[in-house]
């Protein structure tokens, strides 16, 4: 009975504490600094986080919009003509570049999500 | 002893906990803040008791204080916008006229081609406006007094009668402008050093339904766009400003 | 005579219901048989709430947006689409089936879209009408069989089926040695307990992102709640009680083992619960209260994140300062109606053989021994007569000496006629307490269905607190609907059927409490109709939160980017009006039993019945009309 005990003990604390640390570990180990994950989130629910994006030109990178908001959003980044539309509440929409322009660049939301699109702006810095 | 050890431990433990969990959720919340990354201030514009010149040379016009408003790529309905520009706004009313000078700056003047030509326009929606009237109106009418420097040149400089530098719109939304029958606003534009300047005006009463008649007692809602002919831009390719409030103030 | 005389009222009273339908007013314009209905969309409902159309026409719908985009899906037709703000899209459909269908928003348009619902009739509305002629005839062979005479058939279901038959699934020898053994049900506990780690995570995670593709929105208000409605509780009672995670720590706490048997000692303070509070009293109240936030931990993770903290650590704390599943039985707020309900499920745990129990000197199911504890639940196993607080741990079974517990399948609803225990005396139960958690599930699932699964944009905008005083408003209205209104019409009810029997020495009160158990039948029915409503539509949603529960970007199983496709929404009236029918015939087989107990004589029952008949009938009719009419 002992081992049968220690075995329901072991279940547990993986079934918890492993879940979690599961989680954590694949967030961390998964960092890829070519990899930006930007979250779409209408101007009232915090705007575009990280609000700025800086990168440096000539360097190849994947902008990972992940949608964490309600309402259905877009990217457009008129400085690169790059357009990613309709990204749906729980979206991830990926899109791989190599900015070489330097300088600051406006990112916007290119679909009518909220009262407050016309707020919905962040920046992308090429250095 | 050992109970009441017990039970301090365990009440501890409760508030901790409890207080854990609340610091947690304030934490979260938070965490979601309002970002509306620009302020937009209320335009007002204050009445005058002479003249509002349609030149955009007079005298008059340096009188008043200039706004800056800033334009962003339109971005709701494709074609969409690509430039960021400034416009700088001054505006004035008299008994019967109400009037807006645009400047904004240009490189190169363009009026020959009627497609891109370089045009601006202001759009005046209803104070009650839902906010999607941004889109040029919706449901409720927006009023669109659209200039172009191609009409202007037409209007002014060869002296054809049909054409009038401004066309007085009506829209109930993105694409669904159209003129009205009567045509009352007027306007007139100079392009000087890589500026241009441009007056546009109105009378306060509306002659249709669905034009909106000015007066100080209400409030109005007001946006502003800019279209570079060099750019090739046209259509929805332009720079539009938020949609702020209008505010007409007697003194 | 006089019984027949009460049928022809009843018949009429169910043509007046028909007749004092008013037509509704069709909606849009008419152009030949073409019917062009403009809809506004706005969060959260529609403009027009309720479309009305005649069969046959030609629908031709134009949706516009006020401010974000929507969609429009037509349950039954199984048509939709969607618009952006700023334009207009048309769509047409020939309306050639004829009821009541729900539309519902099919893009995700902000916090509360799962709940953008509007109505649309198509007239006549012949599946309802349908419906009150079925409901009307049940009530009419409810009196017609009980004017018959009754003496083989008050010890039967239906005249059929004998209220004792039992059978005992643990004759079986692996399922009495899987009941017998420590790792049942405790490995389905550690199943559910990681299952509701991943809730917790994901819950927390989500935060403010939309619940449809939250993992811990989902499982727990999509897949655990209409599991438990349809499934569960009616078929089985207590059965999530049995693999309930939440306990797990409070009991390791207490018994300083987790699976094995250890000391009998608790190592908290082990309280007992007061007196006052050992009776349903207390889990029906904090259910309520949570009800007030159901808009919210329905739709937002982190809602629902909160909800479960608080319970989770709520079971912990109250495990480390009162007796053994104090929790389960007095603070869960999911306890109240999986107790009371579970009179009428189908699966019990008795004794074998009373006699057995009687000869036994030290009764190790309520003390417990080396191979099971005694009894969580602090009931006396080998007293047990009603599953309203047995929690199913299969405790007893290990702990009984003398292998004296059974499982046994049984006919629905035996537990509603058992006898008072001195228990039920001494901690004041089978009173207005369980009177309550009945009523109150009634008023609680019209408000739910109201507001989640009805069309009216002012009532959702009360409940998710667009404003304070609207939502003031609401929780007042609710209360006093639950437990004034509701209790009140059942109150008059009671009066009426003590009138109509003659009997004076009956106490109104024990009329009001014992007619009070034949609501659960129909109560138990309308919680299965309202899930058939919350899954069909959503049901899909399952698929995407499986293959990303973390919303890391996985795709576990490849379902990740489904799209969201409702299934058989067209049948979604038909099982509601079933389920109706047969919570309905159960209530009214068990209320007349009910009134041979209340009132001693065969005569005063069969008038004393006939006022709640009609009522049962009537509140059937109602539900009929919510839900399809």
């Amino acid at each position: 009975m002992r081992k049968q005990e220690l075995l329901a003990v072991i279940l547990v604390v993986v079934f918890s504490i492993g879940t979690v640390a599961t989680v954590i570990i694949y967030k961390i180990a998964t960092r890829d600094p070519q990899r930006i994950e930007l979250l779409a989130r209408a101007p009232e629910k915090g705007n575009w986080s990280p609000k700025t994006i800086t990168v440096k030109s000539g360097e190849k990178i994947t902008l990972v919009i992940k949608n964490v908001d309600t309402a259905t959003h877009g990217f457009y980044l008129p400085a690169y003509n790059l357009v990613l539309t309709d990204i749906k509440a729980g979206e991830f929409r990926e899109v791989t570049f190599t900015p070489r322009k330097k300088g600051q660049f406006n990112f916007l939301c290119s679909v009518w999500c909220s009262d407050y699109h016309m707020h919905m702006r962040g920046e992308l810095i090429v250095e | 002893m050992k109970k009441t050890y017990k039970s301090v431990l365990i009440f501890t433990a409760v508030l901790v906990a409890l207080g854990g969990l609340f610091f947690f959720i304030m934490q979260v919340m938070g965490r979601v803040k309002t970002d509306l990354d620009i302020e937009v201030d209320t335009l007002a514009i204050k009445y005058t008791n002479g003249e509002l010149p349609l030149d955009p040379t007079d005298k008059f016009w340096q009188t008043l204080e200039a706004v800056k408003v800033h334009l962003f790529p339109q971005a709701a309905r494709v074609p969409f916008g690509n430039e960021e520009r400034d416009v700088w706004i001054k505006g004035a009313f008299n008994n019967q006229e109400i009037a807006f000078l645009l400047d904004f700056e240009d490189d190169t003047e363009n009026w020959d081609l009627p497609l891109h030509s370089d045009a601006c326009a202001v759009m005046i929606i209803p104070d009650d406006s839902p906010a999607t009237a941004q889109m040029m109106g919706h449901r409720s009418s927006a009023n669109i007094w659209h200039w172009t420097a191609n009409r202007d040149v037409l209007q002014y400089q060869q002296g054809v009668d049909t054409v009038r530098a401004v066309r007085e719109l009506i829209a109930t939304g993105p694409g669904t402008q159209s003129a009205f029958d009567i045509q009352n606003a007027e306007g007139k534009g100079i392009y000087h050093n890589g500026q241009w300047h441009v007056v546009l005006k109105k009378p306060l009463m509306k002659q249709e339904d669905g034009e909106i008649e000015f007066n100080s007692n209400n409030d109005f809602r007001i946006a502003f766009a800019v279209w570079d002919g060099a750019m090739e831009e046209s259509l929805g390719i332009k720079s539009i400003s938020i949609v702020r409030s209008l505010k007409m103030s007697e003194n | 005579m006089k019984n027949f005389a009460y049928i022809i009222f009843l018949a009429l009273v169910s043509f007046i219901f028909l007749g004092c339908e008013k037509k509704p007013e069709l909606s849009g314009e008419l152009v030949g048989d073409q019917r062009t209905i403009e809809i506004i969309a706005k969060r959260y409902a529609y403009t027009p709430e309720v479309i009305n159309v005649n069969e046959g026409e030609t629908v031709v719908l134009k949706l516009i947006s006020d401010d974000v985009t929507h969609g429009f899906y037509l349950d039954g037709y199984e048509k939709g689409f969607f618009v952006h703000p700023g334009e207009t899209k048309v769509m047409g459909f020939k309306a050639n089936m004829a009821g009541r269908f729900s539309f519902r928003c099919s893009v995700t348009c902000g916090d509360f879209h799962p709940y953008m619902i509007g109505h649309l009739r198509v007239i006549p509305n012949n599946r309802y009408h349908a419906g009150i002629f079925l409901v009307v005839l049940l009530g009419i062979a409810s009196i017609a069989w009980s004017c018959k005479k009754q003496r083989n058939n008050e010890n039967k279901l239906f005249g059929v089926i004998p209220l004792d038959w039992r059978f005992e699934l643990t004759k079986y020898k692996p399922i009495r040695k899987m009941f017998k053994s420590r790792w049942f049900p405790f490995i389905f506990i550690l199943i559910n307990f990681f299952i509701f780690m991943v809730i917790l995570i994901s819950s927390f995670v989500g935060s403010f992102s939309s619940g449809n593709y939250n993992f811990g929105v989902m499982i727990t208000w999509v897949l655990w709640w209409v599991l438990l409605m349809t499934l569960f509780v009616p078929l089985i009672g207590r059965f999530w009680c049995m693999v309930c995670p939440f306990p797990l720590v409070g009991d390791w706490l207490q018994r300083g083992k987790l699976l094995a048997v250890g000391k009998h000692k608790s190592r908290g303070l082990n309280k007992k619960w007061p007196k006052k509070f050992r009776n349903l009293w207390p889990v029906t109240m904090i259910l309520f209260v949570a009800t007030f936030f159901s808009g919210f931990f329905t739709v937002k993770p982190f809602a629902t994140f909160v909800l479960l903290s608080i319970i989770i650590l709520g079971a912990i704390v109250i495990a480390l300062i009162y007796e053994k599943r104090t929790f389960c039985l007095y603070v869960c707020p999911v306890s109240g109606f999986q107790g009371l309900y579970a009179n009428f499920s189908a699966a019990e745990v008795r004794v074998k053989d009373p006699e057995v129990c009687a000869l036994h000197q030290t009764k190790t199911c309520y003390t417990g021994n080396e191979q099971g504890y005694g009894c969580p639940w602090l009931e006396l196993p080998f007293d047990l007569n009603r599953n309203t607080y047995c929690g199913m741990c299969m405790e007893c079974f290990k702990s009984c000496s003398h292998d004296n517990m059974a499982f046994n399948i049984r006919p629905f609803g035996t537990d509603l006629l058992a006898e008072r225990r001195r228990t039920d005396d001494v901690n004041n139960r089978r009173g207005l307490d369980e009177a309550f958690k009945s009523l109150t599930m009634i008023g609680i699932l019209f408000a739910f269905f109201l507001t989640m699964q009805g069309p009216h944009g002012w009532l959702k905008d009360m409940v998710r607190v667009t404003n304070l005083h609207g939502y003031g408003l609401y929780l007042v209205g609710y209360t006093i609907f639950n437990f004034l209104l509701v209790p009140g019409l059942f109150f008059l009810v009671s009066y009426l059927s003590k009138l109509a029997s003659g009997n004076k020495e009956v106490s109104l009160k024990q009329v009001f409490i014992d007619f009070s158990y034949c609501l659960i039948p129909i109560g138990i029915a309308r919680w299965a109709a309202f899930s058939f409503g919350v899954i069909l539509p959503n049901g899909s949603y399952l698929l995407n939160i499986l293959s990303d529960p973390f919303s890391l970007g996985w795709n576990l199983f490849g379902t990740a980017n489904f799209p969201w496709t409702p299934i058989f929404t067209g049948s979604i009236p038909y099982l509601q009006t079933i389920t109706l029918l047969i919570g309905l015939a159960f209530s009214l087989e068990y209320g007349y039993k009910f009134a041979r107990k209340i009132y001693a004589d065969e005569k005063e029952a069969k008038r004393g019945w006939i006022p709640m008949l009609v009522f049962l009938v009537s509140l059937s009719v109602f539900f009929l009309w919510l839900f399809e009419g």
